[in-house]
């Protein structure tokens, strides 16, 4: 039973039950009432229940992008950003420093894929088969590992 | 290796299985919905006073419990985040539809009745229950619910508090007040059948 613990249930009470016998009266019929409350049950929900909240969350839209996500992609601008200033400052400070050292980076990035180009040419020329052999397996296993990722299992997760 | 992985073992039951449904995992959402689906169809239930409408917004509240789950603070127990949403969805619905002061007491009584289990016939006379159930389905919707939550899912005060969004203070009293409005109304009906 619920006894009335604080000024404003004494004064219900009061109000209810001006003497001692009526008041315990009234908290007597309390008691039995809720030993009636207390053995009410919820009831069980439709047997289909559990299959139609599922089907609804199935075709329900993607979750909206969580407050994690956005913090995620403002500190990779952010540290990019940084590191973009901090590129220009160790270049010179001056941006036609850093116009010089990207248009040097270019002319090496170009040198390079030529360079990539021919060693491709000659590998396929000596050894086409193991070539696509090799790249076959390696995107196999590319697949499958970014497969397992994607769908982590219970196992692992429970673990 | 396995030490640090006990270490951040979750101590709730729900925890993991939030993490998965968090991932997308399906089944995850599935055992979530189960271990609380009784709770949150039988308090709309008491709410909405009709079948349908109970377990139309049952299900619309675990569609946004989905939807909000990264929401979700993981540290607060799972079945009351759920429950105050359905709380919110049937007083949204309620205010919506005006229903507060036009409702059928007859449907009501019948839905909660018929699912009932063997053991809780056996518990309580039926008429004595049916009686009881009638009685509370003419109470205010705050007392519906404070009875409901503290008596038939038998919560803590502090929990209908966070539930109800208000001071745990203030709980006993809201139970007195809906206890000694069941009473009269009981009594009533009681003079009424016996004249």
């Amino acid at each position: 039973m619920n006894e009335p613990n604080d000024a404003e249930l004494e004064a219900m009470l009061r109000e209810l039950a001006p003497d001692d016998a009526s008041r315990v009266l009234l908290l007597e019929e309390h008691r039995q009432l809720e030993k009636d409350l207390l053995r009410l049950a919820d009831p069980l929900p439709p047997p289909d229940f559990l299959a139609k909240v599922m089907t609804r969350v199935a075709q329900a839209p993607a979750r909206p992008v969580s407050k994690a996500d956005v913090w995620s992609a403002v500190a990779i601008v952010a540290v990019t950003l940084c590191l973009a200033v901090a590129a220009i400052l160790v270049s010179g400070g001056a941006t036609g420093g850093f116009g010089l050292a990207l248009a040097s980076l270019v002319v090496k990035l170009r040198e390079g894929l030529v360079a990539m180009g021919s060693a491709l040419v000659a590998l396929w020329t000596t050894a086409a088969l193991p070539t696509v052999v090799a790249l076959s397996l390696f995107l196999a296993a590319a697949l499958t590992a970014l497969r397992r990722f994607v769908q982590p299992t219970a196992a692992k997760v429970v673990s | 290796m396995s030490l640090g992985i006990m270490a951040t073992e979750p101590t709730h039951p729900w925890v993991d299985d939030v993490r998965r449904a968090r991932r997308g995992d399906s089944n995850a959402f599935a055992a979530l919905v189960k271990s609380v689906q009784r709770q949150v169809y039988g308090l709309c239930l008491r709410l909405l006073r009709t079948e349908a409408e109970a377990a139309e917004v049952a299900q619309e509240t675990f569609l946004r419990a989905y939807q909000n789950l990264d929401r979700y603070d993981d540290a607060r127990p799972f079945d009351l985040w759920v429950l105050t949403i359905a709380r919110n969805q049937c007083l949204d619905l309620l205010r919506r539809r005006q229903k507060l002061k036009t409702e059928d007491v007859d449907d009501h009584a019948h839905a909660l009745q018929s699912h009932e289990p063997t053991l809780e016939e056996g518990a309580i006379a039926r008429q004595e229950r049916k009686s009881l159930e009638d009685a509370m389905a003419t109470l205010s919707v705050d007392d519906r619910e404070v009875l409901a939550l503290y008596y038939v899912q038998k919560r803590t005060t502090k929990e209908i508090a966070e539930v109800m969004n208000v001071a745990p203070g203030t709980i006993m009293a809201r139970l007195f007040r809906a206890r000694e409005k069941l009473r009269t109304r009981m009594a009533a009906s009681e003079e009424k059948g016996a004249a």
